[in-house]
C-alpha cells in the first residue's frame, strides 16, 4: 500500500470503499481509466506525509448563545451520551482557531470533540477541539418559500 | 465483553449525478464559506482535469468525475462536517442533477489473533465446500451482503466485509447506504435524506460491525 499517491491511512480505507461505494458495476470504462491513473504508483518524493489521527473519545455540539469579552457561552448536547442533559459551557476565545474566530456569534453552532491525537512518531496527547460548522446562510428564495408556506398554513388554520 | 473499537474509521459520501469537475477546485469552496482559506491554502492537489478533480485538505479528500462526486473524512475524524460541507456544496448548487446517493462507513478492527481472524472468515464463509477441492487454506477475501429496502424506494443497504490492507490480522467493514432519487426533484430529496439520516446512517454502520464481530466471537 505504501506506493499509492493517497496518504496510507485513507488509500487502504478509501481505495477500499471507492471499489464499493454506490453503483460501482455501472462506471463506465472511461471513469476506471482514469480510476487507475490516480491510484498508479508514484515515486516515493511525491508522498504524502502521515498526519496525526486523533481518536475522539467524547463529541459534544455545541450553539453559542452568548458572546463576551474573550470568551463565549454555548449551551451544548452530549452526542456521544445522548441522554445527558444540555449543558451551559463557558469557551476561551483562545480555544477557537483564528480562521473560526469571525464565525463566533450568537446562534453559531460547532462541534466539540475530546479525544487522543496521536502524532506520526508516536507521541499520545489529550486534546480538545472546537470546530465551527460552516453552514450556508438562507437564500432569499427560500426565505420567502417558507414564508409563503407558513401563510398557507396560517391561512388553513385560522380560516373559518 | 469488551467493546470493539475500530483503529481506523473513516465516512465517505458518494453523489452519482452529472458534474462538473473543473468547479470543484480547493478555492472554490473558501470562496463559498465552506471550507477555512487555511485549509484550502493547504491543500494537496492531486489532479486537476476537465473529467477528474482530485485532492487533499486537512480534513477531507475529494474526488470528483463527471458523473461522481465522492468526499471522504480523514481516518478517525468525526463525521459531522462531512455532512455540513456536502449539503452546504449542493446548497450552492442547487441545479446539479443528482440520481443517487450513498453514504459510507468505513472501519478498520484489528482482530485479537489470527485464529480470531480466520474464525471470523469462517464463520462468515464456511469453508466446507471448498476444503476437498481447493488445497491449502482457503480464507474468505471478500463478502458483499445486500439487503434491499420497501422503503424509500430504491434504497439499499450494502455490507462488504474484507481482511484490512492497514492492520494484521485486522478485519475491513464498509457499509453503504444507498438511496436512488426518484424524479426531477434528486437533489432535494438526497439532500433531505442526508440532512435527516446521516447521523442514523454512521450508527448503524458501527452496529452492524459490532454486531458481526461479536457474533464471530462468541
Amino acid at each position: 500500500m505504501s506506493n499509492w499517491r493517497i496518504s496510507p491511512e485513507l488509500s487502504a480505507g478509501l481505495k477500499q470503499s471507492l471499489s464499493n461505494t454506490t453503483v460501482d458495476q455501472e462506471r463506465p470504462d472511461n471513469e476506471r481509466e482514469f480510476l487507475a491513473y490516480v491510484t498508479r504508483p508514484i515515486p516515493k518524493y511525491t508522498r504524502h506525509k502521515i498526519a496525526a489521527i486523533l481518536r475522539p473519545r467524547q463529541l459534544w455540539e455545541g450553539t453559542v448563545v452568548e458572546c463576551q469579552n474573550g470568551s463565549f457561552v454555548a449551551r451544548v448536547i452530549d452526542r456521544t451520551e445522548p441522554s445527558n442533559t444540555d449543558e451551559l459551557v463557558t469557551f476561551e476565545l483562545d480555544e477557537v482557531s483564528p480562521e473560526d474566530k469571525k464565525l463566533v456569534q450568537p446562534g453559531a453552532s460547532f462541534y466539540w470533540t475530546i479525544g487522543v491525537e496521536r502524532s506520526p512518531a508516536g507521541q499520545i496527547q489529550n486534546i480538545d477541539r472546537v470546530m465551527f460548522r460552516r453552514l450556508p446562510g438562507w437564500r432569499a428564495s427560500s426565505v420567502r418559500d417558507a414564508e409563503r408556506e407558513a401563510g398557507s398554513i396560517a391561512e388553513l388554520l385560522f380560516s373559518e | 465483553m469488551p467493546e470493539h473499537t475500530p483503529e481506523f474509521s473513516g465516512s465517505v459520501i458518494v453523489l452519482v449525478g452529472s458534474f462538473n469537475p473543473a468547479i470543484f477546485q480547493p478555492e472554490w469552496f473558501a470562496r463559498n464559506g465552506l471550507l477555512p482559506q487555511g485549509e484550502v491554502d493547504s491543500a494537496e492537489l492531486q489532479v486537476i482535469h476537465p473529467h477528474l478533480c482530485q485532492f487533499e485538505t486537512e480534513s477531507f479528500t475529494f474526488q470528483i468525475t463527471t458523473d461522481r462526486f465522492t468526499a471522504a473524512t480523514k481516518p478517525n475524524t468525526i463525521a459531522g462536517p462531512l455532512q455540513d460541507l456536502i449539503l452546504g456544496t449542493f446548497y450552492v448548487l442547487e441545479h446539479t442533477p443528482v440520481q443517487a446517493m450513498g453514504m459510507n462507513r468505513v472501519l478498520h478492527f484489528a482482530m485479537e489473533s489470527e485464529e480470531a481472524w480466520h474464525r471470523l472468515g469462517d464463520k462468515l464463509a464456511p469453508k466446507e465446500p471448498w476444503n476437498d477441492i481447493l488445497k491449502g487454506r482457503p480464507g474468505m477475501r471478500n463478502l458483499d451482503i445486500l439487503t434491499q429496502r420497501e422503503s424509500p424506494k430504491g434504497s439499499s443497504l450494502t455490507v462488504k466485509v474484507q481482511p484490512s490492507l492497514l492492520i494484521q490480522p485486522g478485519v475491513y467493514f464498509e457499509i453503504n447506504d444507498h438511496y436512488a432519487a426518484s424524479g426531477s426533484a434528486g437533489l432535494k430529496s438526497m439532500m433531505e435524506i442526508l440532512r435527516n439520516q446521516w447521523e442514523t446512517s454512521q450508527k448503524k454502520g458501527e452496529e452492524i460491525a459490532r454486531h458481526i464481530l461479536e457474533w464471530a466471537a462468541a
